[in-house]
């Protein structure tokens, strides 16, 4: 079973390092590469050399918005599992992040096991649009 | 000019112009009265004149009739003779009335009255003598030398009491030309003191009215000043409120930021650890995991309180998702809650982030209020842009209240308009007991594009 490469968007250097050590011990998850802001990010993303299969993106970010991440996340030429993780999943969050693209949004607070399952899952091949080989 | 000075007050001036005027009626009637004695005086002098005159003419007249009579013997000079005794009678009497109180003229009158008495019993003796044939003796009483004597003295004394008339006319006319020369003095003295009073009074109402004028325009200018002052502090006071309602909006963020950033960071962190130690712990040590599972339900809760703070302190939904579903989100909270029915017509406008925030704040408010007092049915949220004016109105079918009655503060509307204000709009308050409440305010469109450090659905349009 092939890991599953991750790409994290969040801000919080402490987030970050719990969601990578997490990812990466529960799952077979590969994080490779992070950023803290928008531009990075997208960049970072519509690079074609860069491979990934999975984009964790949390809305709220040190410049820009998370939710311009994810239009450029969702509508890239090949087809991506996008997730948010954010720390305001309101319904209206989630329907607007749904409209933009996203496969899936979680709560911080309380859908990190959630998000861990949805990793586990997806690195077995049971969902998703498929790992990148 | 003592007299100028004081003259100047009014209490001086007009019973000084009223006095004037009071003698001038009392000159004029004094010499008026008096040159009518005086005429009245001359008028009787004349009559004297003309009686002692007409004295003299008749007792020659009667001499004249006596020897007409002696000569001719023709009957018609005896009435001439009678007719001029009668008139001499005539004349007599009236001098006698006449001289009655002056002691010089009537010690003459009565010498004149003395010789003519003589005169006229002469004439009388000659006449009979005559009548009784005597004509020699007659002629001898008419030629005497005695006879003429009489008649020069009693011609003398007329003239000495004309002469003494005479004089009394000049007097007279004297004292009426004395008379009509003082109250002439007087009148032109008088006229001359009133044209002064009035000179007085003129100057006096001139100098009033520029003090008025003068008045006017100190108080005018006061007034004026005090309006650009009031302008002044009215515009300070607002740039102080915006001021303050920036910082405190400011700090809020600032805040809400940080409990976000940094506590929630932690929070979420930790979470992430008891999600690793649970897997650590899946099936070795049930009561640990017990534990675990508490840990993790208490850092639940402390999430969501953290949550209910931030978002209490700024609305994250408000720069995540614009305005309208900002506002949507609220009404449709707000109808949850109170199952109060709420129609939405909400359009897309351009305003600043902080009149975007004051407009959320006023629609939380107007929301708040309606909860605690309106006891409404139905409520109406509309936002619109109308000539480069963005207006927002809250409206409900609830109690209302009288708008007159100064209770505006109660319902934290001063708040309101002050942060309204602020942001250079203007707020309308229609309010009626048991009518509902209507609260309309109109915003100026912002003119900059995208204030907002993050607007994402301006970045994803």
């Amino acid at each position: 079973m092939h890991p599953l490469k991750t790409y994290i968007v969040e801000d919080s250097q402490v987030i970050r390092d719990g969601l990578i050590a997490t990812l990466e011990e529960l799952g077979p998850v590969e994080v490779v590469g992070t950023a803290e802001d928008e531009s990075t990010a997208t960049q970072w993303l519509t690079q074609p050399s860069n491979r990934f299969d999975l984009v964790i993106i949390d809305i709220f970010l040190k410049s820009g918005s998370g939710l311009g991440v994810l239009r450029v996340a969702s509508t890239l030429a090949q087809r991506r599992n996008v997730v948010v993780l954010s720390n305001y999943a309101t319904q209206d969050i989630r329907r607007r992040c749904l409209e933009l693209g996203a496969d899936r949004v979680f709560d911080k607070s309380n859908e990190i096991e959630a998000l861990i399952a949805y990793c586990a899952r997806l690195a077995s091949g049971e969902i998703g649009h498929g790992v990148v080989a | 000019m003592d007299v100028l000075t004081v003259a100047k007050h009014s209490r001086f001036v007009f019973p000084f112009a009223c006095a004037a005027a009071v003698a001038m009626v009392f000159i004029s009637e004094g010499s008026y009265w008096q040159s009518v004695d005086k005429l009245a005086e001359l008028n009787a002098i004349g009559a004297a004149r003309t009686s002692i005159q007409s004295l003299q003419q008749s007792i020659l007249a009667a001499e004249t009739g006596q020897r007409g009579y002696l000569l001719t013997d023709r009957k018609e000079y005896l009435l001439t003779y009678d007719k001029a005794l009668k008139e001499i009678d005539e004349s007599f009497s009236f001098l006698d009335r006449y001289y009655a109180e002056q002691a010089k003229p009537i010690a003459m009158l009565r010498k004149v009255r003395v010789l003519t008495d003589t005169k006229l019993s002469e004439l009388a003796v000659a006449t009979r003598l005559h009548d009784e044939g005597k004509s020699a003796a007659s002629t001898d009483i008419v030629l005497s030398e005695l006879n003429k004597r009489q008649m020069d003295a009693i011609r003398a004394l007329s003239t000495d009491l004309l002469e003494h008339e005479a004089l009394n006319v000049s007097a007279g006319t004297n004292d009426l030309h004395r008379t009509l020369m003082l109250s002439r003095i007087g009148m032109a003295a008088l006229s001359a003191i009133g044209l002064f009073a009035l000179f007085l009074y003129l100057r006096q109402t001139y100098a009033l009215k520029i003090q008025q004028q003068e008045q006017q325009r100190l108080v005018q200018a006061e007034r004026d000043h005090l309006e650009v002052e009031v302008a002044h502090r009215t515009a300070q006071l607002t740039e102080l409120t915006h001021h303050v309602l920036t910082a405190r909006e400011d700090e809020r963020n600032r805040l809400a930021r940080n409990l976000h950033d940094e506590l929630g960071a932690l929070l979420t962190s930790a979470k992430l650890d008891a999600a690793r130690i649970r897997s650590r712990l899946a099936g070795s040590a049930p009561e640990a995991l017990e534990r675990l599972t508490h840990l993790v339900d208490t850092l639940n809760r402390s999430i969501a309180l953290g949550r209910d703070i931030i978002e209490d302190l700024r609305p994250s939904t408000l720069s995540n998702l614009g305005l309208v579903a900002t506002l949507e989100i609220l009404v449709r909270e707000f109808t949850e809650r109170s199952g109060v029915e709420v129609h939405c017509a909400l359009a897309t406008v351009e305003l600043g982030a902080t009149a975007e925030l004051v407009v959320y704040r006023l629609v939380q408010e107007a929301i708040t209020n309606i909860t605690k007092y309106a006891n409404a049915r139905q409520v109406w949220v509309g936002l619109a842009a109308r000539a480069g004016q963005v207006e927002v109105s809250v409206r409900d079918d609830g109690v209302g209240f009288d708008s007159r009655a100064k209770a505006s503060s109660a319902y934290g509307l001063v708040g309101m308009r002050f942060r309204v204000e602020a942001e250079g709009g203007t707020l309308v308050v229609v309010a009626a007991r048991g009518q509902g409440t209507l609260i309309q305010v109109t915003l100026p469109q912002s003119t900059l594009e995208a204030p907002h450090e993050t607007r994402p659905q301006e970045a994803l349009a």
